[in-house]
C-alpha cells in the first residue's frame, strides 16, 4: 500500500490545509476588526454631533 | 482616537510570509531523511502546531487563573482568543497527523492513546467556546471556564506521556529523550525554526483575537449605555 501512494500528495495537502485554515482565520480577524474599526469611528463622529458652519 | 487597523494587517501579512517561508524551506529545501521517505516533511507542520496547541494550554490555564482573581478584567476575551486559536492548532495536529498516518501506517485514524488524548483536547477546547458563548453571567462565565481551563491543561501532559505510558501506534518521542534524540541536527534545526514560527503566528493570532474581542465589548457597552 504504501508504493502505491505518492507522498508529496500527502505532503502539499497536509501543508496546504494547514496554511489555508491559518489564512481564513487570519483573514476573518482582519475583516471583523476593519468593520468593528469603522463602527467605532461612527459611533465618535455620532456623538461629536453634526458639523456645523461657525458663520 | 482608535489605533489604526493597517498595522495589524500588515504585521498579520509578514507573520503569513515568514509562514510560507519556512514550510517552503521544510518542503522542498530540508534535507532528505534516510528511513521515512519524503513523508516525514508533514514533521514541520504536525509537531508546530502540537507545540502550539500545547502552550496554548499553559497559557489558558493562566489566564483562568488571572481571570478568577480579576472577574471584571479583560482577561476573560484573551481566554476565547486562546481557546479558539487552541482549537484551529488541534484540529491541524489531528489533520496532518492524519495524513502522515495513512502512507506511513496504512490508516487514516487509530483509537490509540496518543490520537485519542489529542482528539480529547480538540473536544475540550470546543466545550471551553462553548460555555464561553452560551453563560451570559461574567462570574459564571468565568468559573466554569476556568474549571475547563484547567481539565484541558491537565489533557496535555497525559497526551505527552501516552505513547510512553502504553503502547500505541504513534512513535514514542524522537527529540526529548533521556538516552538524546534521535534526529539529526540539520531535522531539529529546521523543526525548531518551524516551531518558533508557527508559535509566533499562534501568538499574534491571540493578539489580534482578543483586541477584536475586547472592541466588540466597548461598543456593546457604549450601545446599551447610550439606549438606556
Amino acid at each position: 500500500m504504501y508504493q502505491e501512494l505518492n507522498p508529496y500528495t500527502f505532503i502539499v495537502l497536509a501543508y496546504g490545509l494547514a496554511f489555508l485554515a491559518i489564512v481564513i482565520y487570519t483573514a476573518g480577524c482582519m475583516l471583523i476588526q476593519q468593520r468593528l474599526h469603522a463602527a467605532a469611528e461612527r459611533a465618535q463622529n455620532a456623538a461629536r454631533g453634526p458639523v456645523t458652519s461657525s458663520s | 482616537m482608535l489605533p489604526s487597523p493597517r498595522r495589524h494587517h500588515l504585521t498579520s501579512l509578514l507573520m503569513l510570509t515568514g509562514l510560507m517561508l519556512v514550510w517552503g524551506y521544510g518542503i522542498f529545501f530540508a534535507v532528505a531523511e534516510e528511513h521515512q521517505g519524503a513523508i516525514y516533511r508533514i514533521l514541520y507542520v504536525h509537531v508546530p502546531a502540537a507545540a502550539a496547541a500545547f502552550i496554548i494550554s499553559l497559557a489558558l490555564l493562566i489566564q483562568g487563573i488571572m481571570s478568577l482573581k480579576q472577574p471584571q478584567s479583560n482577561w476573560i476575551f484573551t481566554g476565547k482568543a486562546l481557546a479558539e486559536v487552541g482549537l484551529l492548532f488541534t484540529s491541524l495536529t489531528l489533520i496532518t497527523g492524519s495524513l502522515w498516518g495513512r502512507p506511513t501506517w496504512g490508516v487514516w485514524w487509530s483509537w490509540d492513546a496518543r490520537m485519542t488524548t489529542t482528539l480529547l483536547l480538540a473536544l475540550l477546547y470546543m466545550g471551553y467556546l462553548l460555555l464561553w458563548n452560551s453563560v451570559t453571567h461574567r462570574d459564571t462565565k468565568v468559573k466554569v471556564c476556568g474549571i475547563l481551563a484547567v481539565l484541558i491543561a491537565v489533557d496535555v501532559p497525559i497526551i505527552y506521556q501516552s505513547v510512553t505510558w502504553w503502547r500505541t501506534l504513534h512513535q514514542p518521542p524522537s527529540l526529548f529523550r533521556s538516552q538524546g534524540s534521535t534526529m539529526d541536527l540539520p531535522i531539529q534545526l529546521t523543526l525548531l525554526g518551524c516551531t518558533l514560527m508557527v508559535l509566533g503566528v499562534a501568538g499574534w493570532l491571540t493578539h489580534v483575537r482578543t483586541h477584536t474581542l475586547k472592541l466588540k465589548n466597548t461598543l456593546e457597552q457604549q450601545a446599551f449605555t447610550s439606549f438606556r
